[in-house]
């Protein structure tokens, strides 16, 4: 295989990575280093398969000039030694060829020109350098996930604009496994075990401590289809349809119900969510061991600064304090968790298989 | 890609077809640097174009028959250059457009060295194409090897430091005899060259501080302070602002004590090459919650140079199956070694008693 055809296959293969897969988010890091992770480790392991084994050939004709009287005969040679491929033994082989004399007897500047064989340099990689960069590679996210979140991540590689605006319009919601603690209140909304991010005006510092033995888990669920009756009328409201007509009843219960925009004309970030750009569909709770409760949140258009808000808000009404602990991506439309790629798992084979895993998800749906 | 290769434009095309230029082959790169800087002597010959034409047609012609090669002249297999009528060489981003050039960077290849990585520094690319293999090179090669670098490490030494050609060979004799005076034997000196290529460019001064600083604030003698520069040399080379904000964190935050900060150190000394911040993130994660005390962590310092994603995962995966004891007095102990060092299977089956899919099963829910 020559340096030609590699670098041929090579693009090949990393174009052929085209499509959407689902991605195992760890807690800890943010997306953005999570891409230059996945690009590094993919454009290295395809340079190294497709490392270029034998260089091309390069010819070099180079004269001798040579001071000589009439001369009339042909100087035919053959070949002395063959050409080498090994670049400890670059000798250059000299290959003589015929020489066109003129037939007048005058003093005349004659030159050999010689035909140096050797292998081209310019083709090892040690020169030239890597054949796949992580540059090469297109790739984005359909919506991001907070520093200390983690769970499903949904990405494209090789996409156009225009099919990543096509799947933006789905607008798929995203379900939530939130585990939170109460009795404390810290700076963030985080309890102090976790890692503090550092784009975060906080560092965990505990500041309030409070019972939490009142509680139980009849009054919290009352609270939460309370959050959740909040949310839906705002976005009913949206639609300008009746509360009380059985169109929006059915709207409600389909799970159809997508949030306004920001159309206020303050761009104030404190003011995005009041602006109903997050919508709630769906709050339960699936486990409430006193202090520790682990809550199901079904919702659109989120951050994941809003979401530990909405646990601070909780433990607040609840008349105490609530921190969390854990947020965990579980959905993200007809996507699941156990689709995602672990971190050990990043490699060319086992992106291809997760491209068709995602490919059938989607003519399901379709 | 960063290849060689390039394609060419009809523009190109026809003015390559007339009769002066007929079989040569032009390769088209970005300009980067200023062509009248890093122009060598070949190319200056200049030589009549109107003759040499026909001749080069047979040359080509015989040379084609000879080796059973295409004859379209625009075939990407083979190089082909006629040096009497070449272009000059064209300016370029990369190394690859002069190799085939100069004999001093075909050496380069030779003894193994990754150019592609010295393509970023301008400067120094400029300043080592003027330079002669054998009266400004190889003395380098001979001062090092005979303090004692293997012949195979050269082209590894040269890519990681090229800027020691750029230093004059007395200050280097003075940098070895510096060594020599402290009574560094000549493997200490051989092993210190071969595992660290920075500390030949650093002056005798500065390594002198690095040196007394690491004897005065560990309390250490002076075969400690051979024994640590041998085992670990880039301690020395590190910036001495970094190595006092690990010793604080160590000290003040951690609450090591002088003696144990000693042990650590000779123990192992690449816990101090970790950054001071991400030191504290650990600490507190197998302190405070895996619950680990002083002691051991004292024996078992990898703990410091393990990434919490890989511990974090493995210490609740122990938790859920109530494995997770640390205390060598009480039965059922794990070996923290073991936990950390080896693969993901033989953890899971080992040491959590458990299959490798329960695992990744549980990685993904985390």
């Amino acid at each position: 295989m020559t340096s030609v055809d590699s670098c041929k296959l090579a693009s090949k293969a990393a174009r052929e990575l085209t499509g959407l897969f689902c991605i195992h988010k760890p807690s800890g890091i943010t997306t953005g280093r999570l891409k230059y992770k996945i690009l590094h480790k993919l454009s290295h392991e395809l340079s190294t398969k497709f490392k270029p084994q034998v260089p091309r050939q390069y010819f070099q004709i180079v004269p001798q000039p040579q001071l000589s009287s009439v001369s009339e005969h042909l100087r035919v040679k053959t070949i002395e030694n063959t050409v080498t491929e090994n670049l400890q033994d670059v000798e250059n082989t000299r290959i003589p060829l015929a020489e066109v004399t003129p037939n007048s007897s005058d003093l005349v500047m004659h030159t050999d020109y010689n035909v140096i064989v050797r292998p081209n340099f310019a083709d090892l990689p040690i020169v030239s350098g890597d054949p796949v960069l992580p540059e090469d590679f297109k790739f984005g996210f359909l919506k991001y996930l907070g520093f200390n979140t983690s769970g499903l991540l949904l990405a494209g590689i090789n996409l156009t604009g225009r099919a990543m605006n096509v799947l933006k319009t789905m607008k798929w919601g995203r379900t939530y496994q939130v585990h939170g603690e109460f009795g404390i209140a810290t700076d963030t909304c985080w309890s102090p075990d976790v890692q503090p991010s550092p784009f975060q005006n906080g560092v965990g510092r505990v500041l309030e401590r409070s019972t939490y033995g009142h509680l139980t888990a009849k009054r919290l669920e009352g609270l939460l289809v309370s959050v959740q009756a909040n949310y839906m009328k705002a976005m009913l409201m949206n639609e300008k349809i009746d509360l009380e007509s059985e169109a929006a009843y059915e709207l409600a219960v389909s799970g159809l119900l997508f949030p306004g925009e920001n159309l206020s004309d303050l761009s104030d970030p404190r003011y995005e969510k009041d602006s109903q750009s997050f919508g709630i569909t769906d709050i339960r709770l699936v486990n409430f061991k006193s202090p520790h409760f682990v809550l199901e949140l079904q919702c659109v258009g989120d951050k994941e600064e809003w979401i530990s808000e909405l646990i601070h808000d909780i433990g607040l009404r609840m008349k105490t304090n609530a921190v969390c602990r854990k947020i965990i991506c579980i959905k993200h439309g007809p996507f699941t968790n156990q689709m995602g790629l672990l971190q050990k798992h990043w490699t060319h084979a086992h992106i291809l298989n997760a491209i068709e895993d995602a490919n059938e998800v989607l003519l399901s749906t379709i | 890609m960063k290849s060689s290769m390039v394609g060419l434009s009809k523009v190109l095309q026809r003015k390559l077809s007339s009769p002066s230029y007929s079989a040569v082959r032009y390769n088209c790169q970005r300009s980067g640097l200023n062509p009248n800087e890093t122009q060598l002597e070949e190319s200056k010959k200049e030589v009549d174009v109107s003759e040499s034409g026909e001749v080069y047609k047979n040359i080509l012609k015989t040379a084609q028959e000879m080796y059973g090669v295409k004859k379209n002249p625009f075939d990407q297999r083979f190089d082909v250059e006629f040096e009497p009528a070449s272009p000059r060489i064209p300016a370029s981003y990369n190394l690859a457009g002069y190799v085939n050039k100069s004999p001093l960077l075909q050496e380069f290849v030779r003894l193994g060295i990754d150019m592609s990585k010295w393509d970023e520094d301008r400067e120094l690319v400029e300043s080592i194409l003027k330079k002669d293999f054998f009266s400004d090179i190889q003395p380098y090669i001979r001062l090092l090897t005979d303090y004692g670098l293997e012949p195979e490490k050269l082209g590894w030494f040269f890519t990681k430091n090229p800027r020691i050609f750029l230093e004059s060979l007395d200050d280097i004799q003075v940098r070895f005899n510096y060594l020599e005076s402290k009574r560094f034997s000549p493997s200490m000196i051989a092993r210190i060259i071969s595992h660290n290529p920075l500390w030949l460019s650093f002056k005798t001064q500065e390594i002198d501080e690095h040196l007394g600083y690491l004897q005065k604030n560990f309390k250490l003698t002076g075969n400690e302070v051979r024994e640590i520069a041998t085992r670990c040399p880039r301690l020395v080379t590190k910036n001495l602002w970094k190595l006092e904000m690990i010793k604080f964190s160590i000290w003040e935050e951690m609450g090591f004590t002088k003696e144990e900060t000693k042990s650590l150190l000779l123990k192992d000394p690449r816990v101090f090459l970790i950054p001071s911040q991400t030191m504290v993130e650990r600490f507190n994660y197998f302190h405070n919650i895996m619950k680990i005390p002083h002691q051991t962590v004292l024996e078992y310092p990898a703990l410091f140079r393990t990434r919490l994603l890989r511990l974090r995962p493995r210490h609740e995966f122990l938790e859920v199956n109530n494995r997770h004891q640390y205390d060598k007095t009480r039965p059922d102990f794990v070996p923290i070694d073991q936990m950390i060092k080896r693969d993901d299977s033989f953890f899971a089956v080992e040491i959590a008693g458990s299959s490798i899919d329960v695992y990744n099963e549980f990685l993904k829910t985390i």
